[in-house]
């Protein structure tokens, strides 16, 4: 058994990156039009976004992979078939993840200082040639950074899925802990994620400092 | 809607007691964690290299592990048989650790240079100079993000429910798997933790605000 259980678990592993890349991607979409909203020129706009963001990362993330994977089937029992373990899980972290990438993007539209806004319209850029050619690109420098710590915490995180049944590193290791009846299983699962996460670590402080190579402080 | 005031009606019991023990959990595991995410972080400026090797390596591998591993890693791996509800805190602390630890050392080299210079100049010992000049000055600096983290953690007592700590998730899946109304009480769970976490950030955005006022 010793031998296989590196194996075993090991089974989980493109779940893990799967459900994290797929999760990740989708609330790094969701959070565009999230901030876009938290800058709208109508106030209940900008309420409603500012409320979805408070609410989803107020609410742990178990809780959602629940409600989403259990919840529709209060209302009937069928839609169980519809909401999948791996559907339920995705649209969760996709939620949460959305709702936190927003307030990345926030902060890092606060880290481009308002002169350069006010030179693209000094030099008679439309505001569109000025967000997508002087603001977005000043952006990304301190948005991708952030969103890599993100998507690394993300990956993590996915261990939660395990406990709605999806097929990940994690619930392998609960598998065979119960079976084998030790606790090795889960170092092993230990050793996975931190062969997963330490080097999308270190690719994200490279990625960090060649980025902030050319900038002037 | 009534359905779910009434489920809250009838197993309010159940889910304020697993609220309490939610918050208990966190409690404990603020008070194991936080002061050992002090004791790595001021580790990790000690002039032995071996302990500052040490701390790293603590603090990669505690955030590196999902927390939900890393209970069920204390829960069944541990040699001595701990209750469920120990396991989770001691699980739960050294993830807190690993991860403040970060947010303390970012605090303290936040400390001015000018600061440390004017503990040597007046002979005060490195030990005295930590004690004293740095870590009340790095802690004011880290305490809203430390704050922002202890939020988290508060949401991370959830995971305790698979090792059947009987705290609010746990409450709340048990009552649903005997009635089937699922979604009301996941929503009232989320309601109930979001009560809690919403006015917490508020709270900590007010004390990054006026921290910010003074420095």
């Amino acid at each position: 058994m010793t031998e296989n259980v590196w194996t075993f678990v090991a089974q989980g592993i493109s779940n893990t990156i799967g459900l994290t890349v797929l999760g990740f991607s989708l609330g790094a979409l969701l959070g565009i039009p999230l901030v876009a909203m938290r800058f709208a020129p109508l106030a209940p706009v900008r309420w409603i976004s500012g409320t979805y963001i408070q609410i989803t990362r107020g609410v742990p993330l178990v809780v959602w992979l629940f409600l989403i994977y259990n919840g529709p089937t209060q209302f009937d029992p069928s839609l169980g078939s519809v909401f999948t373990s791996w559907l339920s899980a995705l649209l969760a972290i996709g939620l949460v993840s959305g709702a936190h990438m927003a307030e990345i993007y926030r902060g890092s539209l606060r880290a481009v200082p308002l002169g350069q806004r006010e030179a693209g319209g000094a030099l008679g850029m439309t505001q569109v040639d000025t967000a997508a050619r002087i603001i977005a690109p000043q952006m990304l420098r301190t948005a991708i950074p952030a969103s890599a710590t993100y998507a690394i915490g993300l990956l993590k995180d996915s261990s939660l899925a395990s406990t709605i049944g999806v097929f990940e590193v994690t619930f392998y290791a609960n598998t065979a802990a119960g079976t084998s009846s030790s606790a090795v299983p889960f170092l092993v699962a230990g050793v996975y994620y931190l062969a997963l996460t330490i080097p999308s670590a270190w690719g994200a402080r490279h990625l960090e400092t060649r980025l902030s190579r050319k900038v002037l402080r | 809607m009534t359905g779910i005031m009434d489920d809250f009606m009838t197993y309010q019991q159940e889910l304020v007691n697993g609220l309490g023990v939610s918050i208990s959990l966190a409690l404990l595991t603020f008070a194991l964690g936080l002061p050992g995410g002090l004791l790595l972080a001021v580790a990790s400026f000690n002039r032995a290299k071996a302990v500052r090797i040490l701390a790293v390596v603590f603090v990669e591998v505690g955030r590196g592990t999902p927390a939900l591993v890393m209970l069920q890693l204390v829960y069944y791996g541990l040699p001595v048989t701990l209750t469920a509800f120990l396991s989770a805190a001691i699980a739960l602390s050294l993830t807190t650790a690993a991860y403040t630890s970060e947010i303390i050392r970012g605090g303290l080299r936040g400390v001015p240079a000018g600061e440390i210079e004017a503990a040597d100049a007046l002979g005060l010992r490195a030990f005295h100079t930590m004690r004293d000049v740095v870590v009340p000055q790095g802690l004011r600096i880290a305490l809203p993000p430390l704050l922002g983290f202890c939020i988290i953690m508060f949401q991370a007592t959830t995971l305790a429910f698979t090792i059947a700590v009987p705290e609010l998730m746990a409450q709340a899946k048990s009552i649903a798997s005997s009635n089937f109304h699922y979604f009301n009480l996941f929503l009232i769970a989320g309601l109930l933790y979001a009560l809690i976490t919403i006015p917490a950030s508020i709270f900590t955005d007010r004390v990054a605000d006026k921290l910010a006022r003074h420095t």
